[in-house]
């Protein structure tokens, strides 16, 4: 792990989690009014918790690796998919969460249910522990592709 | 369906088939017979230039695995297209289901039957999200 990262992608998805349940310190009809924002909050977050976690896992054997600035997104996305396959859980399991995130964050009209942010929020974790247990082979595998993917973004 | 949207209810009965879907991308839907219980909806499923009926084997794919780990999932599908050049197919199955841990183990075992189920094309043109019913 890089030494100056101070944020772990895995505390993303306890907070993801923890704004599904109401606490003692929040008024009941305050925090029942902003269930919208906070299942929404809830489904974006589980999905940055993986991305962050996988680009984490890269930093952690390449501390000054150039992830691209622009289309990280995509571009990891489809370097997981090369590296892993297009079947593993991984990469399935960022695609399901790509659009739910893009959903929550983006359309004004629709609903996130409580329920359905719940299960994001249990397949964001399932995917953490899915990262966690990459060796360094993958990773390094990872890497390669999101420069290979990268690279072809830029020609085109 | 180019310029317009088909909603159908299926109960009991048979499995639906390609063909019973295609009937339905045709607005035929008079012509499908049997059902099969849960609820499938099927919202502009190939759009103009897309191969409906290549969506349509996935989704008849997709909900024979649902219905076989989960009780009444019920489908909405709908083509994605934000790039012009690209466009993806997206299957939503809710499933009425109450306990957040068991669904979670269910959902571990639909996940791992549709990845052995759909080919590389199918897997990588439709994405199938699974969540609890509200």
């Amino acid at each position: 792990v890089p030494t100056e990262a101070v944020l772990d992608p895995a505390s993303i998805a306890t907070v993801a989690d923890n704004l599904l349940r109401f606490t003692d310190d929040i008024a009941v009809d305050e925090w029942a009014e902003c269930e919208q924002a906070r299942t929404r909050s809830a489904a974006s977050r589980g999905y940055y918790s993986v991305l962050l976690a996988v680009k984490r896992r890269v930093l952690a054997l390449d501390p000054d690796f150039d992830f691209p600035t622009r289309g990280v997104h995509g571009t990891v996305r489809i370097a997981v998919g090369r590296s892993l396959g297009e079947r593993s859980f991984l990469f399935q399991s960022l695609r399901i969460l790509w659009d739910a995130r893009v959903h929550a964050d983006y359309d004004l009209v629709g609903t996130v249910s409580l329920k359905s942010a719940e299960d994001y929020v249990d397949r964001a974790l399932d995917a953490l522990s899915g990262v966690g247990g990459l060796t360094d082979a993958d990773v390094r595998k990872i890497a390669q592709k999101i420069l290979a993917v990268k690279v072809e973004r830029e020609r085109s | 369906v180019p310029g317009g949207d088909i909603f159908f209810t299926v109960a009991a009965g048979r499995v639906v088939t390609p063909h019973d879907i295609q009937d339905l991308l045709t607005a035929r839907a008079e012509t499908l017979g049997a059902h099969r219980y849960g609820e499938l909806t099927l919202v502009n499923v190939g759009g103009e230039g897309e191969d409906a009926s290549g969506d349509a084997e996935i989704l008849q794919t997709v909900f024979a695995i649902a219905s076989d780990v989960f009780d009444n999932p019920g489908i909405e599908s709908s083509v994605i297209q934000d790039d012009p050049d690209d466009s993806y197919l997206r299957v939503s199955i809710a499933v009425p289901h109450e306990d957040r841990a068991s669904f979670r183990q269910r959902r571990r075992e639909f996940d791992l039957a549709i990845s052995r189920s759909l080919t590389d094309e199918q897997l990588n043109r439709a994405i199938v999200i699974v969540t609890r019913a509200d």
